[in-house]
């Protein structure tokens, strides 16, 4: 056995392209996977969890998860009936110009698009003279603002993968357009769906960026305070206990959504 | 396909393209502004760009931005071809496919809080070299995941019919792979570069207080007295670059979407 090990072993050391793959195995190893080992083992081994903080700190994460909750609600709502309607009611042409202009700013660093919106509302609020920054209708706006793209994609691919020919028979059965949205188009895309439920609710759960600009309060979501209890109190403990409550969260979930199976395009 | 539900189709789309690229539009003209968070073009003026450009800081965050975003795209972009060149030959054993793919499903807070642990734990001091590491890793995912799509596209037939006429490696990788994979390399260099300049939450965490890049500099004025003209000028540069950049790479994908993603 210890003879094979050792042919396998040489046998990946004699071609280059092994050694590449190694590398950047272990390359990943190091700054991403041992990185969440000390983690773990900062929450056992470290200077010892603040029960304090960490009952102080689970009302914030609750919060992050509600909201969470709501804005990946609110980001469905809208991306649905945009994927359906860019999916099934533009012309080719028109469908690929649009894809272009709703995925260009995705790319974009979401600091930049929010500080933009920030601006946008102060500029609002001295036409409109209302206050609309730092309450939480700004934080939603942000949220929608920063997270609607990423959910309409998936939908959109999934939607786009709907073979016609089950629409046109739904059809020329009898079925109207909303009766074929309901019982065909959105079953079959479910996966798109939950795969956009995912992104949007993984990623605002952390969203530090957002309730920081839009919120002006420096603890208002779990990310913020994650950030603050590493640099500001140098409580590593507890910030790795609530890094890795986060993580199960999100891991969970995904398992939960492969299961099911919901895997379309969460790679994104 | 009735004519009326087409025109309210097209209408809702475009109010959704209107709420995306409104703040955008508006803080950039809100950049020639004479005046404070009013947009008055009577008589635009460059004064905040002026301001901005006159502050030492942001000349110094700006060299570490394009420093730390082109040494992360050329090392990420040649890595992903490697690791793509490596699935021509032989599919890559699938832990490491995962293993390279991860980052992309990890919220970016964790990745980078556990990455800042680490390195307080280990004692390292945190730079430029402290937050190019983090970046390496969602960094390589992204350039594996645009140039794989392209690479897994190029027909088998081709690569042993040219090995059968006599073409070595070199030659099939410099002949045929390289003009292929070619759009995905570039859009792997757009991409990444993109990512690493606009990054502040991995940044923030790893870059202790000598280094900062735009991102953090706007972050740490924000902290200090929230949005204010001047840095919605550096804000728009910024922001001008990374959606021209960003805007070029959809347009290169956009066919491949369905595979990429």
């Amino acid at each position: 056995m210890k003879s094979f090990i050792g042919y396998k072993l040489l046998q990946v050391l004699r071609d280059p392209l092994s050694i590449v793959l190694l590398i950047v195995f272990l390359y990943m190893l190091i700054f991403l996977y041992i990185p969440l080992a000390v983690s773990v083992g900062e929450i056992l081994l470290g200077g010892g969890v603040n029960t304090g903080i960490i009952a102080n700190s689970l009302p914030i994460l609750v919060r992050s998860v509600l909201i969470a909750l709501i804005s990946s609600a609110l980001c469905l709502l809208i991306a649905i009936p945009i994927s359906y309607l860019l999916s099934f009611y533009t012309k080719p042409l028109e469908k690929n110009m649009f894809i272009v202009l709703i995925l260009a700013p995705y790319w974009v660093g979401s600091l930049l698009k929010i500080y933009a919106l920030a601006y946008l509302i102060l500029v609002l609020e001295s036409i409109a003279g209302t206050r609309i920054l730092y309450t939480e209708t700004s934080l939603y706006i942000g949220l929608i603002y920063n997270y609607s793209p990423l959910a309409i994609i998936p939908i959109f691919l999934s939607m786009e993968r709907i073979d016609r020919t089950h629409i046109e028979t739904s059809r020329s059965l009898g079925a109207g357009a909303l009766y074929t949205l309901f019982r065909v188009i959105l079953p079959i895309s479910s996966p798109g769906i939950t795969s956009a439920f995912f992104l949007v609710f993984a990623g605002v759960v952390g969203e530090v960026v957002v309730p920081q600009i839009l919120m002006g309060a420096s603890n208002y979501m779990v990310g913020q305070w994650i950030y603050q209890l590493t640099f500001s109190f140098h409580r590593l403990s507890d910030a790795s206990l609530l890094s890795m409550l986060y993580l199960i969260l999100t891991l969970a979930l995904l398992v939960l959504i492969v299961r099911r199976g919901g895997t379309g395009g969460f790679t994104i | 396909m009735k004519i009326g539900m087409r025109y309210i189709a097209l209408s809702i789309i475009i109010l959704y393209l209107i709420f995306i690229y409104t703040p955008i539009l508006v803080s950039i003209l809100g950049s020639f502004s004479s005046k404070r968070f009013s947009i008055d073009l009577s008589n635009p003026t460059l004064e905040w760009y002026m301001r901005a450009l006159s502050n030492r800081d942001v000349i110094s965050a700006a060299e570490n931005s394009i420093r730390l975003a082109l040494s992360a795209a050329v090392i990420s972009t040649m890595t992903g071809m490697i690791v793509g060149y490596a699935y021509i030959h032989r599919r890559p054993r699938s832990f490491i496919e995962t293993s390279i793919y991860i980052p992309i499903v990890i919220p970016e807070v964790i990745e980078a809080f556990t990455l800042a642990l680490l390195y307080i734990r280990l004692g390292v001091e945190m730079g430029f070299i402290t937050v190019l590491a983090g970046h390496l890793t969602f960094n390589i995912a992204y350039a594996f995941m645009v140039i794989r799509s392209r690479i897994e596209m190029i027909p088998r037939e081709i690569i042993d019919s040219a090995r059968i006429l006599g073409a070595g490696d070199r030659m099939i990788l410099l002949k045929i792979i390289l003009p292929l994979t070619y759009p995905a390399l570039l859009s792997a260099m757009l991409l990444t570069f993109a990512l690493s300049f606009d990054d502040l939450i991995k940044t923030l965490f790893t870059s202790g207080p000598g280094f900062k890049t735009l991102p953090v500099l706007i972050w740490s004025m924000v902290g200090r007295g929230g949005v204010s003209p001047e840095i919605n000028a550096v804000n728009s540069i910024i922001l001008s670059i990374s959606l021209v950049i960003s805007g070029f790479i959809s347009y290169i994908i956009r066919r491949d979407l369905q595979k990429i993603l």
